[in-house]
């Protein structure tokens, strides 16, 4: 069995069928490249730039327009067109980071309940689990109080998407 | 080739490249590409449109949509007057430069 997903490319009048693991592969790219364009003024532009070229480049690829885009067409569109910002380099792991500078935030990505214990994770480097736990074992000693907390830092922390936006979002403030 | 040392220097000698392709021509992404490729200077899209954009923001260069005959309006670049005035000040800049590099040293 093979799942075809249907995928429009900035204006491109014609949608693309592609294969799951095609689509993927394209979702993951801009994805990344939304993430290093963080902070860029010319964020939404470049990204339709992209979107743009990766649809030249598969109609150029495609002979019919009936045919499926695969995981081999998108990644030869995608070497084609390399990796975005200046160098693709991945930001410096967070260790070396100066702790001043960071800022609380909630995560979405594997978020349980609101994603405050992502976000506390992240920002003191230590594993969910054990923040969950922490927090679990405070909220049954403090006869719930802890719950309040929990709720107050769910409505007034910013949210990102995912742990390498939270990651971004350090680069961009470094400037 | 010293690669890691003149990658900082081709990535800052970049956008005064592309000031001297748009300077002739409209032109569109592809052939900036296409132009580079093979030289030193060979760059690609992902580098490229972030590039494109920052130096629009900045006013030295200027877009229109043109038709294409295979699929949507492509984006046409060309220099503005302020692209123009710096592609001057560079080369300028670079002869002088260069004058100066080769007359130091043996």
């Amino acid at each position: 069995m093979h799942t075809v997903i249907t995928v429009s490319l900035s204006d491109h009048a014609q949608p693309y069928r592609t294969h799951e693991d095609a689509y993927d592969a394209l979702r993951r790219y801009l994805d990344g490249a939304r993430v290093s364009l963080t902070g860029d003024p010319g964020q939404a532009e470049v990204v339709a730039d992209l979107e743009q070229s990766i649809a030249e480049k598969l109609a150029g690829r495609l002979a019919s327009t009936d045919r499926v885009v695969s995981g081999a067409d998108i990644d030869a569109a995608l070497a084609a067109i390399g990796p975005v910002g200046d160098t693709g380099k991945d930001p410096a792991p967070l260790t070396d980071r100066p702790r001043g500078r960071r800022r609380l935030c909630r995560i979405r990505e594997g978020q349980e309940i609101a994603g405050v214990c992502m976000g506390l994770a992240a920002y003191a480097e230590l594993r969910v689990d054990w923040v969950r736990t922490i927090f679990v074992l405070l909220t049954l000693v403090s006869v719930g109080l802890f719950l309040i907390v929990y709720i107050i830092l769910a409505f007034w922390l910013p949210v990102v998407d995912t742990r390498k936006d939270w990651v971004a979002l350090l680069d961009c403030q470094e400037l | 080739m010293n690669d890691t040392k003149f990658a900082a220097l081709r990535k800052g000698l970049l956008e005064f490249l592309i000031l001297g392709i748009v300077s002739s021509d409209a032109v569109y992404a592809a052939d900036i590409i296409q132009r580079l490729e093979g030289t030193d200077m060979a760059t690609q899209e992902g580098t490229l449109y972030p590039l494109l954009s920052k130096m629009r923001r900045e006013g030295l260069l200027d877009y229109e949509w043109r038709e294409s005959a295979s699929g949507p309006p492509r984006k046409y670049y060309r220099l503005t007057d302020a692209g123009r005035t710096q592609l001057r000040d560079f080369r300028a800049y670079w002869a002088a430069l260069t004058g100066l590099i080769d007359t130091l040293g043996t």
